[in-house]
């Protein structure tokens, strides 16, 4: 039961961070937006990723407890790829680096669904 | 006298005081993170009517457009003061280097390197971000600074803008809003860069032999007196001196005590420097 409620609130989460991340993108992380506004948005994506991690964690902690160890590497590759591509991330290549994480977001997506039709 | 200022944008690019007869004592100043050098013109002013030759340069990422910020890295500025000082520092028996905020951070990093600095003058240390205006959500930055994020993430310059004085708050906050005195917003990518210098400061602050004037005010708005107490107790400098303010913000060079913030660099300048007894009145003279 804790299983699925977590993952019910992780692909929730997930399908929200690709949303938002790719409309802050195209509408609101743009020259004529005001500072304050991009400040808030980039805020409420932090909260967003901050869920994201967390759940993954938790959810990780959840099939390790119950003794399936082959969800924890793609689990672990989801919580790192974030950090990962901030790493290697440059302003001038940014669309790509975006476009990347976005791809990873919903990779992880698919994943998740996979995880909770097979529950 | 030859006051040079070079304009690429409607900031100042480049502020220098220079004698043609050089009073052989010099300082270069650098300006805070998204800052100029117009926030040091006064200061840089001042010293340079007690006999010094004042450089303040326009470092990498800041000056022509804000965009450059998004991409310029600390190793940039590193550089950048690097290769100031040392073409600067044989032409001067003494060589002061300073700066406000990030200034400062370089300052410090600057005398890590090189050993022949006479003395440096650390106006508001940036090397924590802990100030009493950091948002409660900043537990939420690591997520900013190692993530993507950094690139999208943006803070908004806001009351009080590190300044205590109200005159002067509203006066700087007309001239940003003219964009001459410094971005009305920056973004986390170069507080990731200035954090990243910082580390590196603090990881090599024992290597700090210069003599230092730390200036840092009790109600700091963006980073406490932490950083100006861990440069005074860590540095190896044979001379260290901690000034605390008590009425002022971040922007001590703006503030209710910007005269004695100058008084005390004035004192500590003139106390390390062997061309102290600089014949002022003489000077002035060669000046008119």
């Amino acid at each position: 039961m804790i299983l699925k409620f977590l993952l019910i609130a992780l692909l929730s989460i997930n399908f929200l961070l690709i949303v938002s991340f790719f409309y802050g993108i195209t509408n609101i992380f743009k020259e004529e937006t005001s500072p304050k506004k991009r400040a808030f948005y980039s805020i409420f994506l932090s909260v967003l990723l901050f869920l994201y991690l967390g759940l993954i964690v938790t959810t990780g902690l959840q099939y390790l407890l119950r003794e399936n160890y082959s969800t924890a590497p793609f689990m672990f590759m989801f919580f790192i790829f974030p950090f990962a591509i901030g790493n290697f991330a440059s302003y001038k290549k940014l669309s790509l680096f975006s476009a990347i994480q976005i791809s990873i977001f919903i990779l992880s997506l698919i994943y998740f669904t996979y995880l909770y039709v097979n529950l | 006298m030859n006051v040079q200022k070079t304009k690429k944008s409607d900031m100042d690019h480049i502020l220098i005081h220079r004698e043609t007869v050089q009073p052989n004592r010099a300082v270069m100043l650098f300006h805070g993170l998204t800052g100029s050098p117009y926030e040091l013109k006064k200061y840089a002013k001042h010293l340079y009517d007690k006999g010094f030759d004042v450089f303040c340069y326009c470092l990498p990422g800041h000056g022509d457009h804000a965009i450059d910020i998004y991409s310029v890295k600390e190793k940039d500025w590193r550089e950048f003061a690097d290769e100031r000082y040392k073409t600067l520092r044989k032409n001067y028996a003494d060589f002061f280097v300073g700066g406000l905020c990030l200034g400062a951070v370089l300052a410090l990093n600057l005398a890590v390197e090189n050993k022949d600095i006479t003395g440096l003058i650390c106006l508001s240390t940036t090397l924590f971000l802990d100030g009493w205006t950091i948002p409660f959500y900043n537990f939420l930055m690591p997520l900013g600074l190692y993530t993507i994020l950094r690139y999208y993430y943006t803070f908004p310059e806001r009351e009080p803008y590190g300044i205590k004085n109200i005159k002067a708050r509203s006066a700087v906050s007309k001239l940003m809003s003219k964009n001459t005195v410094a971005m009305d917003n920056y973004p986390l990518s170069s507080v990731y860069e200035l954090l990243l210098l910082s580390k590196r400061v603090r990881h090599n602050i024992t290597k700090v032999f210069a003599p230092v004037l730390i200036i840092h005010s009790l109600e700091d708005d963006l980073t406490s007196t932490k950083s100006a107490k861990f440069v005074y107790n860590n540095a190896s400098s044979f001379y260290k001196e901690y000034v605390e303010l008590n009425d002022s913000y971040h922007l001590v060079l703006y503030d209710n005590e910007k005269e004695k913030v100058l008084n005390k660099t004035i004192e500590f300048i003139d106390a390390l420097s062997y061309k102290r007894n600089v014949d002022l009145k003489e000077l002035k003279n060669r000046r008119k």
